[in-house]
């Protein structure tokens, strides 16, 4: 434990050290605990105000507090799991850190724990809504169940990270870095699919179709309060206290074959890919390059999800009102904000190399126009795929087109300032997931805002202030790209000028 | 002809100043073993040569070229090469990828292509399909390196060129370089490790506090320094650490 203290108060003190000068323990400390806070509060009176409506209506004996309850417990835990063995596996790669601590002389399991910590600091807001969901719960319920459910959600929660744990170690000692990753890329496709399918049980619920309804909620209750579903056990324990007894059970087995497992942790390629013949095509050199910030945007662990989740949940949204306009007008502003990540990213990973960056004989035209064309190309490109999917269903709506015109101009916005994100403040290290969460917040805002703004003025043009909408977000549009590109190339400057 | 021609160069990083007037020219065909402590100023000079950072002062001419930074610095980066004191390099590339990339970004000729598999087979390198993200210290150093030789451009800046590598890929190194520079090709070298420097360098300059403290030949450096003896001897002498390591020692014994 003692190995673990001084990891623990090393670890702090480097992300400290990541961040502005300015920056002290405490407010790294507190900002994640406010995160934490913002995503419990958030969710617990989104989930208070929803199950206070449901408290009184019973179907077939069963109760829709429970249900709901259940299954945003559910999704929350799932959430949870796939969160921690997303960030967990990845850090278990050898890296520059764990090179380092695996010289001092401490054991194994130690490291492996200290690493894990650190990548699961970071899931703090989704461990927060999972506490959220139950306490709810425990609310709507009344009396002394509000505080048996905080002692259940920690249980279960524990028994949900020993598990993401283990299985993390597992798999982090049997695959390379790049396998670790397409795992993790597989697990946000299957995590967003789920979502998906899990979203259309919520929104069933708006079916005429009553009876079918009913069969189809009784059917869900019954897999979802099922003893085999390990993910609902913070709710079912409310009711069966065994369930608690089971949980601890769960958490010391996976406790046990963690530290067995981790103590083996290899932290190296132990599986290097088999030596294949390499080909070489060559290229125009403006092909090249774009295809190499292609790569960086398409090869990044969260890209996919980053790409596909505002359409594909914009296709679910447009799909089940039969609009494409619809569609759009919830995609795009979603999908603007991740616009700015994608942009972001991909200069990331030049400026984290900026050695080799620099010594190549390329322009800083070149060096940023290519990532804003392609993460503003390839977005457009989805939300025509979207408009065309859900003009099969809904028919075509000419409008939409327009829709299209106005996401160009947006994309091109976030593209800009996902740039400037990250030249106004350079990476300090090659963590460029970590590197990611430094993008100023009030950049998302005011990306997301100008979109909403311009869609939401669009579609009601008819009106005065519609239309003053319209053109206020239009014209912020147009300002803030020229700001934000003329600002990139001052701080692009004095980068190269060694001032920052 | 020459190669690099440095005149009163100078970086500040506020008030701080990491390289201070210095002058240095360097003539094609040479190996320039570019020494000095920790800290002395060496990267940061590399770093202005090829136009990684801007000076504050002074000036620089490189293949002819007159303060090539920022207005000519495409045409003069497709000249020179530069392997960088870490090797950090995109790790979204297979090995392979990064080598075809270069030779795009370059627009390098069919040659380049053979140099770069005798290279490959030279360095032993057998891990072209892994992913850069995969790969250790010493494996991304070598890659770096064939991305320059292969190029043979005019002038190399080889930062720590022999840090990870292997005995096998140092010795390949130290001949290749010696042959590059033998026909024609410019060699700007920094190591810490000293035998290397005074095995193969045609000229060693020493910086200390970013001033330039001695330059020359290995005879013309122990004429300056009054003795005989080693490089390390030497270097220990002029940058003034020689009484430190024997005040030290004598710490240490007690």
């Amino acid at each position: 434990m003692r190995e673990l203290k001084i990891f623990m108060k090393y670890g702090l003190f480097f992300i400290v050290t990541r961040r502005k000068k300015s920056s002290s323990k405490k407010t790294v400390l507190f900002g994640q605990i406010a995160v934490f806070g913002y995503f419990s509060v958030f969710t617990g009176v989104m989930m208070y105000s929803m199950l206070s409506k449901l408290k009184d209506i019973v179907i077939n004996n069963m109760s829709l507090v429970d249900l709901y309850a259940l299954y945003w417990n559910f999704l929350s835990g799932v959430f949870f799991l796939l969160g921690v063995i997303g960030s967990s596996v990845y850090v278990l790669s050898m890296n520059e850190e764990v090179e380092f601590l695996l010289v001092l002389p401490v054991r194994r399991w130690t490291v492996t724990f200290y690493q894990l910590f650190m990548a699961i600091f970071y899931d703090l807001p989704v461990f927060g809504m999972f506490m959220a969901v139950s306490v709810s719960y425990g609310l709507i319920l009344g009396g002394l169940y509000p505080a048996i459910a905080v002692v259940t959600a920690i249980v279960h929660s524990l028994m949900l990270l020993t598990l993401g744990v283990y299985i993390s170690t597992f798999v982090a000692r049997k695959v390379t870095g790049s396998i670790a990753r397409r795992i993790f890329i597989f697990i946000q496709a299957v995590a967003l699919v789920g979502f998906i399918l899990l979203l259309n049980f919520s929104m069933s619920s708006t079916s005429n179709d009553m009876n079918a309804l009913f069969i189809k909620l009784s059917k869900i209750y019954k897999v979802l309060s099922s003893p085999f579903n390990i993910f609902g056990y913070a709710i079912s324990s409310i009711n069966k206290p065994s369930y608690i007894g089971v949980s601890l059970l769960l958490t010391i087995l996976f406790g046990y074959l963690f530290v067995k497992e981790s103590g083996k942790m290899g932290f190296v390629v132990v599986k290097g890919s088999a030596k294949k013949k390499v080909k070489y095509k060559r290229y125009a050199r403006n092909y090249s390059i774009m295809m190499k910030d292609f790569k960086a945007i398409f090869r990044q662990d969260n890209s996919l999800f980053l790409l596909l989740y505002p359409y594909v949940f914009g296709a679910f949204m447009g799909w089940s009102v039969k609009d494409p306009l619809y569609a759009l007008l919830v995609a795009v502003p979603i999908s603007s904000m991740y616009a700015l990540l994608e942009a972001s990213q991909a200069l990331l990973h030049d400026v984290s190399n900026w050695e080799i960056t620099r010594s190549l004989p390329y322009t800083y035209k070149e060096l940023i126009s290519y990532k804003m064309f392609l993460t503003t190309g390839v977005n457009l490109l989805l939300s025509l795929a979207l408009l065309a999917f859900t003009s099969f269903f809904g028919g075509f709506n000419p409008k939409s087109l327009w829709v299209l015109l106005i996401a160009a101009n947006e994309f091109v916005m976030a593209t800009s300032a996902g740039v400037y994100a990250v030249l106004s403040n350079p990476p300090k290290t090659e963590n460029v997931s970590r590197e990611l969460m430094k993008a100023p917040l009030w950049m998302s805002f005011i990306t997301i805002g100008v979109t909403v703004g311009a869609i939401f003025g669009f579609g009601t043009l008819q009106k005065w202030w519609g239309l003053l909408i319209f053109i206020a977000s239009m014209t912020s549009t147009e300002v803030l790209i020229g700001v934000y590109l003329r600002f990139s190339k001052k701080r692009f400057k004095d980068l190269i000028e060694g001032k920052i | 002809m020459v190669a690099v021609r440095v005149k009163n160069l100078t970086k500040k990083f506020g008030s701080f100043v990491a390289v201070d007037h210095i002058n240095l020219e360097v003539e094609s065909g040479k190996i320039l073993a570019f020494l000095g402590p920790n800290g002395a100023g060496k990267t940061t000079t590399i770093k202005m040569l090829t136009g990684i950072l801007f000076p504050d002062g002074g000036g620089m001419e490189i293949l002819g070229v007159k303060d090539p930074y920022p207005s000519k610095e495409i045409e003069v980066k497709k000249r020179i090469g530069l392997v960088p004191e870490e090797p950090k390099i995109y790790p979204y590339f297979r090995g392979y990828e990064f080598l075809n990339f270069i030779m795009d970004i370059y627009e390098c000729d069919e040659r380049t292509e053979e140099r770069m598999e005798d290279l490959i087979g030279a360095f032993n390198i057998d891990y072209l399909d892994k992913f850069i993200s995969d790969m250790s210290h010493g494996m991304k150093q070598k890659l770096l390196l064939v991305s320059v030789l292969m190029r043979e451009p005019e002038i190399m800046f080889l930062d720590e060129p022999t840090v990870g590598l292997d005995a096998k890929s140092a010795k390949i190194l130290k001949i290749f370089l010696k042959r590059l520079a033998e026909n024609g090709k410019t060699v700007f070298m920094t190591t810490h490790i000293l035998e290397i420097a005074e095995r193969m360098a045609d000229e060693i300059v020493i910086i200390n506090k970013g001033k330039i403290i001695a330059k020359g030949t290995m005879e013309e450096l122990r004429k300056q320094a009054g003795e005989e003896g080693t490089l390390e001897d030497l270097f220990l002498k002029l940058t003034g650490e020689e009484e430190e390591v024997k005040r030290i020692l004598e710490e240490l014994g007690k």
